[in-house]
C-alpha cells in the first residue's frame, strides 16, 4: 500500500491545505502530495455537458466517448437512481479503467436524439427488467413459487423462494419480483392487473 | 468440466457444420439478444474455432429461468439460425462483462466485439465456457480458479435476522416510583382513550345487550313455551300469539320461527359488534403506541441507557396491545357478564324460588375450580412459554454466531446445550400435558354433577309437586349451562385486570417521563455560528457519585482541529456527548461562541453540530434517504455531492440499484466501512458548524480510511472538528491534540510538543508506529 515513489501529482497539490504540521518524513510528504493530487478528482462531480462529450458505437458493440480530446474506447453507463430517476443522473465509466467515473450525465434528453437512443437501448440491457403485462400461472410449492408471465419480450417462466426477499415493493403500487437467478421482473402498477391476477399477486405478498 | 449432452436437433445441426459431438470442449447458451429479445443462441468451443450459432428472434419463444432448467427441447429448432465460426487463432481473449441484470460476452484478438448477451442465470456457464478458451490458449494461467469462480454460488439472500425477542420484564420499580408524577388512576386515564369513542362504544354495548337478551329468552322459549304450553297444548298460549281455534301446529311453527329468528339476531349482532371492536381497539392502540412514541423521541439519551432498549420496545408493541384489549373487549364483556348473571338469577327466582336455589347451590364450586384452580394451568403455561423462549434464542444464538461456534469447534458443546433446552421444552409440555387432562376432567365432571344435581332436584319437584313442570325444569337447566361462561369469563377478566393495569402503568411511565434536557423558555437560535467551543470547570458523571470529569477546562478555537486521545474509558465519547448535549452536565458549562449551550435551542444546536461515531446506524429505507436524512430536502445533486465527498459514491454506484437501495433492516447489507461512509455522508450534507468524529475511520481499511480523511481534511475547512481515534495516523491534521486520562487532560499541545514531551502520546505513537512498520503498511 506503500506507494513508494509515486509520480507526483500533476496539479492540485495547493487546493488542499495539509494543516498541521506533521511529521518530517519524506516518504508521508510524498504520500500526501499524492493523495491531494487524487483529491480533487475524488472530491468533485464532473456533469458532463452534451458539448464535450461525443458518443459512439463502435463496431465492438460498446460504447465509445471522447471529451476533453481524451478517446475512451469502452465507457459504461449505469444508472445512479435506477428507480426513482431512471433517465437522469446517468454514470458513465471507464470500463478500461477500474470503472473510474468520467462524469455524470443529468438528463439524457439534453444529449442529441441519437446518443440517447444508443444510452438508453444499452441501459435497457444492462437494467434488464421485464415488465409483466399479465400473470399466467402461480404455483406455490414447497416455500417455492413458480410463475408464467407474458412481459414485454414474450412468455417467461421462473421461480423465486417465497421466504426470502423476493418481492419488493417500492412505492405504493410497484413490484418488483427477483427470482432465483436473479433476474428481475416489475410490475409498474399493479392495481392495473385484472383482480384475479391481484389475488394470485397477493398470496405472494 | 462436467459435460451436459447436447440437445439432440442441436448435436444434428453440429454434425453437419463437420464437428463430432466429441471434438466439444464447452458449450453454452447465451439467451438473449442485443435488442434484449429472447432467443436460443448456442456457443460450441473446440480445439479449433468457436461456434457460434444465433438464435432467431420469435414471438413464440419462451424464457425459462435457469433454475427452472431447459425448455421443452422441440422448441430447440436450429436449423434457421445464423452460424458464425471463428478460428481460434483470431481469438486473443474472451472475457465477460457483468452487467447489471444481463452480462455479454466479448472477444479481444483481431478485433474487439461482443459476441453474445445472456441473462444473469447463465453467468456461470459463460464463465466455464471462457475459462476453457483461456485453459485451451494459454495452459499455464490460473484458469483455474476463473472456473472455480463460475461454480461458486452467488452471494446469498441476505436473510433477515432479528435478535431474539427475549426481553426482560422486569422494570425498574424505584425508577416507577420517582417518575409516576400523575395522580390519575391509571384505569381512569385509560378510558380518556376511549373518549374519541363513545358513540361507537355505546352501540357496542347495545350489542352487547341486545345479545344477552336474546340469550336469555332463548332457555324460555326452549323449555317453559315449548314443553309446557305448546306440547302440553295449553290454550292460553294460543291466546298469547292470537291464534283462533285449536292450530298448536302454526303456534309450533311461530315459536321455532322466534328461536331461529333469536339466534340469528345474534349472528348478526355479533358480526357487528367485532367489526366495532376491531375499528375501536385499534385506533386506541395506535393512539398509545404514537403517545409513546413520541414522547420517547423527547427524551434523552440518557433515559435509553437506563431502560433496557428491549424493554421499551416490549413496551410500545405489546403493552399498547394489552391495555387496549382490556379496555375494548374485556371491559363491555364484564359489564355484561355481569348483567347476564344478575338478570338471570333473578329470572330463575322469578320462575321458581326453589328450583333456583337448587341450581345455585353447586356454583360455588365451580367458580372455586375457576378462580382458584385454573390459574396453576397459567402459571405452567407461563413456564412452557419461557422454555420455548430459551430454545429460540438458543437456537438464534446459533445460527447468528454460526461462524464463532465454528471456529472455536463448540459445535458438541452448543449441541448439548441445546439438547437441555429443549429438554426443559418437553418437560414443562408435558406437565401442562398431566395438568390440563386432570383439571379438564374434574372440571367438567363438577359441571356434570352439578347439571345431575339440578336434574334430580328437578325431577323430584316435578314429580312431587303440581306446580313445577317439566319444561320448566328444561328451562332451568337452559339457564344453569348459560350461567357457566360468564362466571369463566369473569374469572378471567379480573386475573388479565392485574396484568393490563401493569402494563398501562409502564406505558403512562413513559409518556409521563419528562425530558431533562429542554429548552430554556427564552433559548437562542445560533444563525451564524462560528463554532468556537469551550468548556469551564465542567463537572459531569453518569451516576452521581461516579464523577467522568471534574473541574474539566479547555478551549477550542473557531476553525480549528483538536484531536483527543486516549485510551477506552478515559472519557472520549463522554466529552462529545456533552458537548453535544446529549447529557446535561452536573456543574459548569459549555459555551459555543461564549453562549452557554443550555440557553441555545436544542434545534438550532443540533443543527450545528453533526456526529460521526463509531456505532453507524442505518434507517431502513433506501441509500439516498439515508444520506438525506438530516436534510430531507436535499436535490439529488447534493445527495451525490456529499457522497462523493465521503468517498461513497463510487460502492454506491456500484450497487445494482444504485442510491435507490433499500438498505436497513431486511435490506440489503452493507460493510463496516460503507456504513461508516453512509454516515459521514450523512454529516457532510447536513453541513455543520461543528464536526465531531468519533472513531469515524476506525471499521475502514487503510487505504479507504486515507481516502475519507482527505474528504474529512477538505470537509474541515471552515468548521470546527472534533476528532477522536485510537488511530493516531487518523489525527495527522489536527491543529491541536490532547491526551485524555481518567477524565482529566494529562497532556496538550501540537504534534511536535507533544513528541517533544516524551509522554503517552508520544509512547502511543511510537508503538502505532512500529506496530504498522512491522505489517509494512507504514
Amino acid at each position: 500500500m506503500a506507494p513508494m515513489g509515486g509520480p507526483p501529482p500533476a496539479g492540485g497539490r495547493n487546493n488542499m491545505p495539509m494543516r498541521g504540521p506533521g511529521p518530517v518524513n519524506t516518504q508521508e510528504e510524498i504520500d500526501l502530495a499524492r493523495l491531494a493530487g487524487r483529491c480533487d478528482e475524488m472530491m468533485q462531480i464532473r456533469y458532463l455537458e452534451p458539448a464535450d462529450c461525443e458518443f459512439a458505437e463502435k463496431d465492438s458493440g460498446f460504447i465509445q466517448l471522447k471529451i476533453d480530446g481524451k478517446l475512451y474506447a469502452h465507457v459504461d453507463v449505469y444508472r445512479v437512481f435506477p428507480y426513482t430517476n431512471p433517465a437522469e443522473y446517468l454514470s458513465v465509466r471507464d470500463a478500461e479503467d477500474a470503472f473510474r467515473e468520467i462524469g455524470i450525465i443529468r438528463q439524457l434528453s439534453a444529449f442529441p436524439e441519437e446518443t440517447g437512443r444508443l444510452i438508453e437501448r444499452h441501459l435497457k440491457l444492462r437494467y434488464f427488467t421485464p415488465e409483466i403485462k399479465e400473470i399466467l400461472f402461480v404455483r406455490r410449492r414447497a416455500g417455492v413459487v413458480t410463475m408464467k408471465v407474458r412481459t414485454e419480450y414474450g412468455e417467461c417462466r421462473f421461480a423465486f423462494r417465497n421466504n426470502s426477499n423476493a418481492v419488493i415493493r417500492l412505492g405504493e403500487n410497484r413490484v418488483f419480483i427477483q427470482d432465483m437467478d436473479e433476474n428481475r421482473y416489475q410490475i409498474p402498477d399493479v392495481t392495473k392487473l385484472t383482480i384475479r391476477e391481484q389475488k394470485k399477486l397477493d398470496a405472494l405478498l | 468440466m462436467d459435460k451436459k449432452p447436447l440437445p439432440k436437433k442441436l448435436a444434428e445441426t453440429v454434425q453437419s457444420l463437420g464437428i463430432a459431438e466429441g471434438q466439444i470442449i464447452a458449450f453454452a447458451c447465451p439467451d438473449m439478444n442485443k435488442d434484449c429479445a429472447f432467443v436460443k443462441s448456442y456457443l460450441l468451443l473446440t480445439k479449433e474455432m468457436l461456434v457460434i450459432i444465433d438464435g432467431k428472434v420469435n414471438p413464440g419463444n419462451v424464457f425459462v429461468s435457469g433454475s427452472l432448467g431447459e425448455a421443452p427441447e422441440e422448441k430447440t429448432d436450429v436449423s434457421e439460425h445464423e452460424i458464425r465460426k471463428i478460428p481460434l487463432e483470431d481469438l486473443d481473449a474472451l472475457k465477460l462483462s457483468s452487467q447489471i441484470r444481463t452480462g455479454l460476452m466479448y472477444c479481444e484478438g483481431r478485433t474487439t466485439e461482443v459476441l453474445s448477451y445472456f441473462t444473469i442465470a447463465r453467468y456461470g456457464e459463460m464463465l466455464q465456457l471462457t475459462a476453457a478458451f483461456t485453459q485451451l490458449k494459454h495452459p499455464q494461467t490460473g484458469a483455474e480458479t476463473e472456473g472455480e469462480r463460475g461454480r461458486r454460488r452467488r452471494r446469498p439472500d441476505a436473510a433477515a435476522r432479528r435478535p431474539g425477542e427475549d426481553a426482560p420484564e422486569e422494570t425498574a420499580e424505584t425508577e416507577k416510583k420517582l417518575r409516576s408524577r400523575e395522580h390519575l388512576p391509571v384505569s381512569l386515564r385509560l378510558f380518556s382513550y376511549l373518549k374519541p369513542h363513545r358513540f361507537r362504544l355505546m352501540l357496542v354495548f347495545l350489542c352487547y345487550v341486545a345479545v344477552a337478551a336474546c340469550n336469555l329468552v332463548w332457555p324460555y322459549l326452549s323449555g317453559t313455551v315449548l314443553y309446557d304450553q305448546i306440547m302440553s297444548r295449553d290454550p292460553a298460549i294460543l291466546k298469547t300469539l292470537h291464534i283462533q281455534g285449536n292450530r298448536f301446529i302454526l303456534a309450533l311453527g311461530l315459536v321455532v320461527l322466534g328461536m331461529a329468528a333469536a339466534k340469528f339476531l345474534i349472528m348478526v349482532i355479533s358480526i357487528l359488534q367485532n367489526l366495532l371492536n376491531a375499528v375501536i381497539s385499534n385506533h386506541v392502540i395506535m393512539t398509545l403506541r404514537n403517545d409513546v412514541f413520541a414522547s420517547m423521541g423527547e427524551l434523552e439519551l440518557r433515559y435509553f441507557q437506563n431502560a433496557q432498549t428491549g424493554t421499551l420496545m416490549v413496551r410500545v408493541l405489546q403493552d399498547a396491545n394489552i391495555v387496549s384489549r382490556l379496555i375494548v373487549d374485556e371491559m363491555p364483556g364484564c359489564i355484561i357478564n355481569i348483567f347476564t348473571l344478575v338478570s338471570t338469577v333473578v329470572i330463575m327466582f322469578s320462575l321458581d324460588v326453589k328450583l333456583a336455589l337448587a341450581s345455585l347451590l353447586l356454583l360455588p364450586l365451580t367458580v372455586f375450580m375457576s378462580a382458584k384452580i385454573r390459574p396453576r394451568l397459567h402459571v405452567l403455561f407461563g413456564k412452557r412459554h419461557r422454555a420455548e423462549r430459551r430454545l429460540n434464542t438458543a437456537l438464534n444464538d446459533n445460527i447468528t454466531g454460526a461462524r464463532v461456534v465454528k471456529v472455536f469447534g463448540k459445535e458438541p458443546e452448543e449441541i448439548k446445550k441445546f439438547e437441555n433446552t429443549n429438554q426443559k421444552v418437553q418437560d414443562a409440555e408435558v406437565d401442562i400435558t398431566k395438568f390440563s387432562a386432570l383439571f379438564n376432567a374434574s372440571y367438567s365432571f363438577v359441571e356434570e354433577m352439578s347439571t345431575l344435581f339440578i336434574w334430580a332436584v328437578g325431577a323430584y319437584l316435578v314429580l312431587r309437586t303440581e306446580y313445577i313442570s317439566y319444561g320448566l325444569l328444561l328451562t332451568f337447566i337452559g339457564y344453569v349451562a348459560q350461567m357457566n361462561r360468564p362466571i369463566q369469563d369473569l374469572v378471567r377478566i379480573f386475573r388479565q385486570w392485574v396484568d393490563s393495569m401493569n402494563a398501562a402503568e409502564r406505558l403512562f411511565e413513559i409518556i409521563d417521563a419528562q425530558p431533562q434536557i429542554t429548552d430554556a423558555p427564552d433559548a437562542l437560535e445560533l444563525d451564524h455560528a462560528r463554532g468556537e467551543i469551550e468548556l469551564r470547570n465542567v463537572c459531569f458523571g453518569y451516576e452521581p457519585n461516579i464523577p467522568v470529569f471534574e473541574d474539566f477546562s479547555f478551549k477550542v478555537p473557531a476553525g480549528s482541529m483538536l484531536g483527543i486521545v486516549g485510551r477506552s474509558g478515559a472519557g472520549k465519547t463522554t466529552l462529545v456527548n456533552i458537548i453535544s448535549r446529549m447529557y446535561e452536565v452536573d456543574k459548569g458549562s459549555i459555551r459555543i461562541d461564549g453562549v452557554d449551550i443550555r440557553d441555545i435551542s436544542l434545534k438550532s444546536l443540533r443543527k450545528n453540530i453533526a456526529m460521526v461515531s463509531q456505532e453507524t446506524y442505518i434507517f431502513i429505507g433506501t441509500i439516498a434517504e439515508n444520506i438525506a436524512y438530516a436534510k430531507p430536502e436535499a436535490t439529488r445533486e447534493e445527495i451525490i455531492a456529499a457522497a462523493k465527498l465521503a468517498s461513497a459514491h463510487d460502492f454506491i454506484c456500484k450497487l445494482p440499484d444504485g442510491y435507490d437501495t433499500v438498505i436497513g433492516a431486511s435490506g440489503r447489507n452493507l460493510s463496516g466501512g460503507e456504513r461508516q461512509r453512509l454516515s459521514i455522508a450523512r454529516a457532510v450534507l447536513a453541513d455543520p458548524k461543528i464536526l465531531i468524529l468519533d472513531e469515524a475511520t476506525a471499521s475502514v481499511d487503510t487505504e479507504t480510511e486515507r481516502a475519507i480523511q482527505t474528504s474529512l481534511a477538505a470537509l474541515s475547512k471552515n468548521r470546527t472538528t472534533l476528532s477522536i481515534a485510537h488511530r493516531l495516523s487518523t489525527l495527522r491534521d489536527a491543529d491541536y491534540l490532547i491526551v485524555l486520562e481518567h477524565g482529566k487532560i494529562t497532556e496538550q499541545g501540537t504534534h511536535e510538543e507533544l513528541m517533544r514531551l516524551n509522554g503517552t502520546y508520544c509512547m502511543l505513537k511510537e508503538l502505532q508506529t512500529n506496530a504498522l512498520a512491522l505489517k509494512g503498511l507504514e
